[in-house]
């Protein structure tokens, strides 16, 4: 059985008069030990996904579709039970992770009051000790525990957030932009941090964020999204070596590199299409360098390309 | 002849309740110079004085010490005499688009009345003329409708694109962008790069780029410097400063940097611990703690800069016992 499975997932946020599709009819499953990664610019979608998975999103929203954690319908299930399964099965890091911790209170008593919540009676003493182990993972000192936040670097905070994520041993972890704030150092020491972790803990993670780079050092899946719709899915070597979707290709096409040709750099012309009023046939139409008229009138589906390869490309469904 | 040249620039900042005698030191003792139409890449990590140095070479920020020179007269005596002249001369491109703009008002009249302080054009149809036309030519177009926006109605790309516009209206001769694209999306970044490239280029402005990424550096800057708490550890041309550096902070920082292709896998450089406060006086080289071949002399004396080949220096006591010396980064 997968891990996580998402079916048709629609997201729609409404206004008094507006309603913005930010995800519509997205498809996916993440098996256990193969981590996925979701790519997408600004405004793509992959951060309401995410939350639609985690039912944080506000209640006028409308949300169809079936989200099953381990066979577990996510988004029928009462309050009551989804909050004895958050921490427990799922969790999440966020990208501010400031914003996790008070800021008047020392780090170990927050952490051992947010441990208590699924296990009331732990002794604090018992508790320390397994926050120190969990600390120890991500490479902070324990006195750590004893530090305000204040005290902390970014990279600090991001990584005490990582750990109390984990502080439950949950099979499956949200991290959502989690290193998209941190200097280029730390990013890597956290994203092998979170590579040993895989092994480690056997926790299989979902990771959002808008850079390739990435997804592809500590991803086995990508998924790539744009304008609420996934565009391309695939392995990490399918997707980012062999691009079947114009879209991916424009991407990784406007990626700086240290070592390529110059002159290759090449943006995506154009801006994305009102998420209320999309356009008919694939939403990437009106920026791709190949659509023809068919792509403005068709409906996406996904195509295999092969070996699993998902592709939403019109083109080649042949 | 250089245009611009920053001789043994410091910034320090004094710490609250310390009566001025601790302090941050921001900017430690850093020199270049930049020639017309050339572009220089300030590369660093967060904290270690980029920004602090841009905004010291433009006169928003106030130098502790060393001096700043354009075309041969000094900052200090530019902004005495003139500061709304001076102002002509260097601008600025923030990193945030979305607040670069006052919100209640149109994009027609922030740009109208950048012309009408600094008298250009005579009356304001020619003024309006005049910004139509900057506008088409940096691609937004058609030019009355984005005028008549307000910033909320813009995307980031769109309003990066008239921030530039903006500056470049007073025809400067120089400008610092601080992390102009950072706040962007990759699929709009290279266009702001390749227009921010050509309309230095033709107007032989000179540029200074400061950001933290250093494959976007890498596609704009004619030379690079790498700076390390305050100071700049290594210099020089672009390719030769990223395909083979000396410094070992400037190895690692390499090491660490994004790599798209997952069959490609780097071997990274520790780095252990995080980069200390630049508080108080301080001795020996600053990436000494966290450095892989550090000695006990490197605790205790400043390296200097020393030219490793013609144009590219690094400030480094052991450079040329470097264990990873020798291109072993270069095996792609």
């Amino acid at each position: 059985m997968a891990l996580l499975e998402i079916k048709n997932l629609n997201v729609t946020y409404q206004t008094k008069d507006r309603k913005i599709k930010a995800v519509e009819d997205v498809s996916l499953t993440i098996e256990q030990g193969a981590p996925l990664g979701i790519v997408g610019e600004s405004g793509s979608g992959k951060s309401t996904l995410a939350m639609a998975v985690l039912r944080m999103l506000p209640e006028s929203t409308l949300v169809n579709g079936e989200v099953r954690l381990k066979g577990t319908d996510l988004l029928s299930l009462s309050d009551e039970k989804l909050r004895a399964l958050r921490w427990k099965e799922l969790s999440v890091v966020f990208q501010k992770s400031m914003n996790l911790l008070s800021p008047v209170h020392r780090i170990d008593r927050q952490l051992i009051d947010m441990y208590r919540v699924h296990e009331p009676k732990a002794a604090a003493a018992d508790v320390r000790k397994i926050l120190a182990r969990l600390l120890e993972m991500v490479n902070l000192p324990e006195r750590v525990l004893k530090s305000y936040p204040h005290e902390l670097s970014g990279g600090q905070l991001q990584r005490v957030s990582i750990a109390a994520s984990l502080m439950h041993n949950p099979p499956f972890v949200i991290l959502d932009e989690a290193t998209t704030a941190l200097d280029v150092i730390t990013q890597g020491q956290i994203l092998n941090e979170i590579n040993a972790l895989r092994e480690k803990m056997n926790v299989t993670w979902m990771l959002i964020t808008h850079d390739i780079s990435v997804v592809s050092s500590c991803c086995s899946c990508v998924a790539v999204m744009y304008a609420g719709r996934l565009m391309e899915y695939g392995t990490t070597e399918q997707v980012i070596c062999h691009p079947g979707h114009p879209y991916t290709q424009g991407l990784l096409g406007s990626f700086p590199t240290l070592y390529g040709e110059k002159e290759s750099l090449q943006g995506i012309p154009g801006n994305m299409p009102d998420l209320a009023e999309k356009p008919d046939g694939c939403v990437f139409a009106s920026r791709c360098p190949r659509a023809t008229e068919a792509c403005r009138k068709g409906t996406m589906t996904m195509t295999d390309v092969g070996d699993g390869h998902l592709t939403a490309c019109l083109l080649e469904r042949r | 002849m250089a245009y611009l040249e920053a001789e043994h620039l410091s910034k320090r900042y004094p710490m609250r309740g310390s009566k001025g005698k601790q302090f941050v030191q921001a900017v430690d003792d850093v020199s270049f110079s930049i020639e017309p139409g050339e572009v220089l890449g300030v590369i660093g990590e967060s904290g270690c004085g980029k920004s602090t140095l841009g905004r010291m070479l433009i006169g928003l920020e106030d130098i502790t010490s060393g001096t700043v020179t354009y075309g041969g007269q000094s900052l200090t005596d530019l902004m005495k005499k003139d500061r709304k002249g001076f102002r002509r001369t260097a601008q600025m491109v923030f990193q945030n688009p979305f607040d670069t703009f006052p919100p209640g008002e149109t994009m027609q009249n922030i740009l109208l009345r950048v012309m009408k302080i600094h008298r250009i054009g005579a009356n304001k149809e020619e003024r309006l003329r005049k910004c139509e036309q900057l506008l088409e030519e940096a691609g937004l177009k058609p030019a009355k409708d984005f005028l008549k926006r307000y910033s909320h109605e813009l995307s980031g790309g769109q309003l990066q694109r008239l921030s530039i516009v903006r500056s470049m209206m007073l025809s400067p001769k120089f400008i610092v962008a601080d992390e102009p694209v950072s706040m962007l999306d990759v699929s709009v970044r290279a266009d702001i790069i390749h227009m921010l490239q050509e309309i230095t280029k033709k107007n032989d402005t000179a540029l200074v780029f400061i950001s933290h990424d250093l494959a976007t550096t890498r596609f704009i800057s004619d030379r690079i410097v790498v700076m390390y708490l305050g100071q700049v550890v290594e210099s020089g041309q672009t390719d030769q400063v990223l395909h083979h550096p000396h410094h070992p902070y400037t190895k690692a920082l390499l090491s660490y940097c994004a790599n798209i292709d997952p069959t490609q896998k780097k071997e990274q450089i520790p780095v252990p611990g995080e980069a200390a406060a630049a508080e108080g006086e301080r001795k020996g080289c600053y990436f000494a703690p966290r450095c892989y071949m550090a000695e006990d002399r490197c605790f205790r004396e400043r390296p200097k800069m020393q030219e490793v080949e013609p144009g590219h220096c690094a400030a480094c006591n052991l450079i040329r016992r470097d264990p990873l010396a020798g291109g072993s980064l270069m095996s792609q």
